[in-house]
């Protein structure tokens, strides 16, 4: 298991679409940096927990960095299937399970390792305009907004997890990358949809159905990583609590439902 | 050429990417009708009309994948170069997919207006749009799906690899269409802030009207109504302006047709297909 974990990590480090993910996701924090200083130029009194959240999905409908990470993770995982890489690691006594962990632990590892570069570089990179122009670095504690990232971070790997369970589902490389792509153009339509209707409905309680359907619209948002990430760049998190264990619960379905998969297909 | 063409649509029709593109359109049909029944039994008007028009915005991202898989696989099973080795011009083995695919980029919209109309109707009541309005809406949008169409036949017949063809093409239908919503938030802001008048510790306070400074003017405004008319980007505009799209649009969307033929052509002729 940790020579396999050693060998993808190694092979997604030198990959050409890491490389490119990663000049993407810098390209991504010099932008929010640049935006971040413009508008403190301008005197908008931002702190750093808004810039941070905020560029999760950016001007509240575009998730950024999924749709980064989304052809990056289908194309290495893709690969294996190509390249009869898969078979070959059977053959020399891997078990499946392990070969699907490994996988799944350096998809993860990657994902929640390019947000934390981003989380890091942008907040490093902002700390000092922000805190020449409002004075005060955090508008909420400091126990909230690790909290918050922590959550981030977690809903990172339940996405990685159901990409691991779609490029085992399809196992093909083009056929994975429109499937998670699409996957992930889908849950942000959803997500915008869904803060769209929890606000609406909201204001409207009072009329006959409305609390149930909001109940389900706010599941689906817990549930779904893109809405967890959606609600957290709007710092409205009315059930923080449960979106951890909501990306518990994916990374455990998925891996579950892949690894059944997984184990009973003929990899020829 | 016609040849090409009946080879193309017979493949076409056997194609499960094809159906698969037309079930999503279908299903997002289903789906809109399912969530306007609510409003509608609450006693609001006109919703058809809005929820008809919702396929301009998603045919381009389901287009994307279509386009991709399906002549990327001419190039993986050797279709190309069959197709080449029998005599057949690259122009003409251009346009024939070129053909194909902008047919099959209205088929599949055709997947979400069919139900639309057949079920919509009886179930939320009839368009408040007249019937020409509604007409030339659906011209626009067809001639704008042709022009997405063109663009991703002319990527993916430029570039072999059919997995990095489907996430370029992707990643593009995809940021057309968030390039339109940002430019049309960006392009209906107000000039001017209109004055108000507001209640602070019991007083009543008068703030006078003053430019908008999120207002954008000159030629970055000239740009951004430039861009704001590329395809993609015209969903939006077609969804805002329904009732009279400008003719305009049609224009772009056949301008954007012809160029991107005229460089895939060119491209095409030189490309080494090995």
């Amino acid at each position: 298991m940790r020579n396999l974990l050693h060998a993808n990590l190694r092979r997604l480090v030198r990959s050409r679409a890491f490389l490119i993910a990663l000049l993407a996701e810098l390209v991504y924090v010099a932008l929010t940096v640049l935006s971040c200083w413009d508008h403190c130029a301008a005197g908008d009194q931002y702190t750093l927990e808004y810039i941070l959240t905020a560029g999760y999905v950016l001007l509240g409908y575009l998730p950024i960095p999924t749709l980064i990470l989304a052809p990056l993770l289908s194309l290495h995982l893709g690969a294996d299937y190509g390249n009869s890489t898969l078979r070959n690691k059977l053959v020399v006594g891997h078990t499946r399970r392990s070969v699907y962990l490994a996988d799944l632990l350096a998809c993860a590892v990657t994902a929640v390792a390019l947000d934390m570069l981003y989380l890091a570089l942008s907040g490093l990179l902002c700390v000092r305009p922000i805190l020449e122009i409002s004075g005060r670095l955090l508008r909420f504690s400091p126990g909230q907004v690790l909290l918050w990232a922590a959550v981030l971070l977690l809903a990172r790997a339940a996405w990685a997890a159901v990409v691991k369970l779609v490029v085992t589902v399809l196992g093909n490389r083009t056929a994975a990358s429109i499937a998670v792509l699409l996957l992930a153009v889908a849950a942000a339509l959803i997500s915008t949809a869904g803060i769209d209707e929890v606000g609406y409905l909201s204001r409207n309680l009072m009329l006959e159905g409305n609390a149930g359907r909001m109940t389900c619209w706010q599941l689906t948002l817990d549930v779904l990583p893109t809405g967890q990430y959606y609600q957290v760049s709007r710092l409205d998190t009315p059930n923080l609590w449960r979106m951890p264990l909501m990306s518990l619960a994916v990374i455990a379905a998925s891996t579950g439902a892949g690894l059944a998969l997984f184990r009973s297909r003929d990899l020829k | 050429m016609r040849n090409l063409l009946y080879a193309g649509f017979s493949r076409l029709w056997r194609s499960a990417s094809f159906w698969v593109s037309v079930a999503v359109m279908f299903a997002v049909a289903v789906f809109e009708l399912a969530v306007s029944c609510q409003p509608r039994l609450q006693g609001a008007e006109g919703i058809l009309d809005n929820r008809y028009m919702i396929f301009v915005l998603m045919s381009g991202v389901v287009l994307s994948a279509f386009c991709s898989l399906f002549i990327g696989t001419e190039y993986s099973d050797g279709a190309m170069r069959n197709k080449l080795a029998v005599g057949h011009s690259r122009t003409a083995v251009y346009l024939a997919d070129l053909t194909v695919c902008a047919a099959a980029g209205v088929l599949v919209c055709c997947g979400y207006i069919l139900p639309m109309i057949a079920v919509g109707v009886p179930l939320l009541g009839p368009f408040t749009l007249s019937v020409p309005a509604l007409l030339w809406f659906t011209l626009c949008a067809f001639l704008m799906t042709a022009a997405l169409c063109a663009v991703f036949t002319m990527i993916a017949l430029l570039n072999q690899n059919k997995a990095v063809v489907a996430i370029i093409c992707i990643f593009l239908a995809y940021f057309l269409l968030f390039l339109g919503i940002y430019l049309n938030s960006r392009l209906t802001e107000q000039a001017v802030i209109p004055a108000r008048e507001y209640i602070e510790n019991g007083r009543i306070l008068v703030r006078e009207a003053m430019p908008n400074p999120s207002y954008v003017q000159g030629l970055k405004r000239r740009i951004f109504e430039v861009l704001y008319d590329l395809p993609g980007c015209q969903a939006v505009q077609l969804l805002a302006a329904a009732e009279a799209c400008p003719v305009r649009l049609p224009l772009v969307s056949l301008c954007a047709v012809a160029v991107s033929t005229g460089a895939g052509l060119l491209l095409f002729r030189r490309k080494d297909l090995k």
